[in-house]
């Protein structure tokens, strides 16, 4: 199984490369993404296995030892976002059929489209800073080029802010890489935690400080987070549901393994300062969708919001916070791509969306049930997943006895769900105008699949809450001491 | 030469941050290569005083005598520069299409539009 640790890389690569050449079949392309996501897909369940049952994956690439060569890992963690690449791939590929103009096709949507997903994994498996900051450009340049694709006015104003923000943050982790590599010699993880452990220096909480820069503008976190409202809208509705689900989540992921790994006594220091960020992004985030009138608008604030949860829990990072993030992880691409999803098709639907009152209830209630789902899962209630992710970030935060920071969370997910109960009534119950009364054209099946898959994958993971919850409890514990981890990426040259 | 080279990583970021907050869109770009040249710049400075000696193996593979310079960093900064190069390419080309599209390489007459 360890080397099938670069299939989840290898295998969106080489679509990309095909569909460059096919540039002018459609179809061929479509078949290929979609073969590449299934292939992500069950790749990531094998290692989510393997994992489970046998311990960490490592497999250093060109035998280098340690300190030179690049290490790719898989722990819990990765497996799962590698797993959940390969589902919101699938699911948003599949909207792609009939969501985009079927001219992108040969404006080269698809290359980039897989580029993105083999970015994203790759951020997921490797064990070395210089290469996750490669990982980050792939999948940046990537969602650069999407947001941008199609040049709408809108999309470039949005596309303007989006790229001089993430590339500042590009610059700031490449900066942190540098200096870190001055502090240590190495660009191994756990080489360079060792190094750095015991001997706290200025330049080391320094870099600490432009990680948290850069990871914090990734994953859209108060105060940095400006750019995302202004951009995720504007993309055809498969691109804004893939950014919506994988790209702030990778943000979040890579603050996690970096400073469990590198950085345990500088998290510390932070982690005041990462809960006043996470408290004032929930509120931020919560105030903001509450302000706004178009769908896809509210979501994008939801996603700020959202992102606090997980920032408040690493914020007190004990082993159950760390599970915490890991469930709340899963539940959000899920409910996130899942609504981005839906949005779209209900704009399509109602052509005065941003204004409301939809009906869409009695027009369709298959299109509708998928976003009360959507809707119930981010609002938190049981028996969806979003319930039980709320519940065991509240659980952490009770735990190390964070309540002004549990009381923010519970002000959230109280906002969360008015704004989702009164999007629901106004998009579904609210009788519409005479516009609206006109029966609904069909809905293609090529999203009405995606859609429903997603909202009863939420669904889903709500019920089998279980093994997914004890999944996560064992990846807490591993990400709060990271020994095996570390053993792992040092393999066996010191 | 540490100190030197110290004060230009700083001025390439301050000018870079300056010309990052102006309202032209070139301006902009500009400002994103130069911080991008400051953080190349930046590993070369931050990986110690190497400065003068190769990076490099003598005839058939001989281990030069004296002290080699560590190669890594070289390698990173030719990693970064690739991708810098790449992203500044994609900003000028989304400048050139935002100016055609909109006819104006101004962020705040962009704003104004959209609020139009």
């Amino acid at each position: 199984m360890t080397p099938c640790i670069v299939l989840p890389i290898i295998f969106p690569l080489l679509a990309a490369a095909t569909c460059v050449m096919l540039a002018q079949h459609r179809r061929w392309q479509i078949c290929i993404s979609l073969l590449s996501s299934t292939l992500v897909l069950l790749v990531g369940a094998g290692l989510l296995q393997t994992v489970t049952s046998d311990g960490l994956i490592s497999l250093t690439l060109g035998e280098w030892p340690a300190r030179y060569g690049i290490n790719l890992i898989a722990d819990r963690l990765s497996s799962w976002m590698v797993l959940m690449v390969g589902v919101l791939g699938l699911a948003c590929t599949l909207y792609t059929i009939r969501g985009i103009e079927p001219q992108r096709a040969r404006w080269f949507f698809y290359p980039v489209w897989n580029g993105l997903q083999a970015g994203s994994a790759l951020a997921f498996l490797t064990g070395d800073l210089f290469n996750l900051y490669v990982a980050f450009e792939i999948l940046l340049m990537g969602s650069f080029v999407l947001l941008a694709h199609g040049s709408t006015r809108l999309q470039l104003q949005g596309a303007v802010k989006y790229v001089v923000l993430n590339f500042l943050a590009s610059t700031f982790f490449l900066s942190a890489a540098g200096i870190l590599y001055g502090l240590t010699g190495t660009m191994n993880l756990a080489l360079m935690g060792q190094t750095l452990a015991g001997n706290p220096e200025g330049g080391a909480l320094l870099a600490a400080l432009l990680l948290l820069l850069a990871f914090g503008i990734k994953s859209a976190v108060f105060p940095l987070f400006f750019w995302l409202p202004a951009s995720y809208h504007t993309p055809p509705t498969p691109v804004s549901a893939l950014f919506a689900g994988l790209l702030t989540k990778v943000g979040v992921y890579a603050l996690i393994r970096v400073f469990t790994v590198v950085f345990p006594e500088e998290l510390d220091m932070l982690s005041p300062l990462l809960a006043w960020c996470a408290g004032l992004t929930i509120i931020v985030g919560g105030l903001g969708a509450l302000a706004q009138k178009d769908l896809k608008r509210t979501l994008c604030y939801m996603i700020v919001g959202h992102i606090g949860y997980m920032i408040a829990a690493i914020s007190v990072h004990t082993a159950l916070a760390y599970a915490a993030v890991l469930f709340f992880l899963v539940h959000d691409m899920l409910a996130k791509s899942c609504l981005f999803l839906t949005a779209g098709s209900i704009a399509k639907r109602t052509p005065q969306a941003s204004d409301h009152g939809g009906d869409l209830w009695r027009r369709d209630p298959v299109l509708s049930s998928c976003f009360g789902f959507g809707a119930m899962d981010l609002a938190g209630l049981p028996p969806f997943s979003g319930f039980f992710a709320k519940l065991l970030v509240l659980m952490a935060l009770f735990q190390s006895g964070a309540y002004a920071l549990a009381s923010v969370a519970l002000i959230g997910a109280f906002l969360t769900l008015f704004i989702m109960a009164r999007l629901w009534i106004q998009l579904c119950w609210e009788p519409g105008t005479a516009a609206t009364a006109t029966p609904l054209d069909t809905h293609p099946l090529s999203q009405r699949i995606p859609i429903a898959g997603l909202a009863l994958l939420c669904l889903l993971v709500g019920l089998s809450a279980g093994p997914v919850i004890n999944s996560a409890l064992r990846a807490g514990e591993d990400l709060k001491t990271p020994v095996a981890y570390r053993q792992a990426l040092l393999g066996d040259t010191k | 030469m540490q100190l030197m080279l110290s004060a230009i990583v700083g001025i390439l970021y301050a000018c870079g941050l300056y010309l990052l907050m102006r309202r032209s869109l070139l301006k902009i770009v500009f400002g994103l290569a130069l911080i991008s040249h400051g953080a190349n710049l930046l590993i070369m400075v931050a990986q110690g005083g190497h400065q003068g000696i190769p990076p490099i193996l003598g005839a058939h593979g001989a281990i030069p005598e004296g002290m080699v310079a560590d190669p890594l960093p070289q390698a990173l900064v030719l990693t970064a520069i690739v991708i810098s190069f790449a992203v500044t390419a994609f900003a000028v080309v989304l400048l050139l299409i935002t100016y055609r599209h909109t006819g104006t390489g101004d962020l705040a007459d962009l704003a104004e539009r959209r609020s139009e």
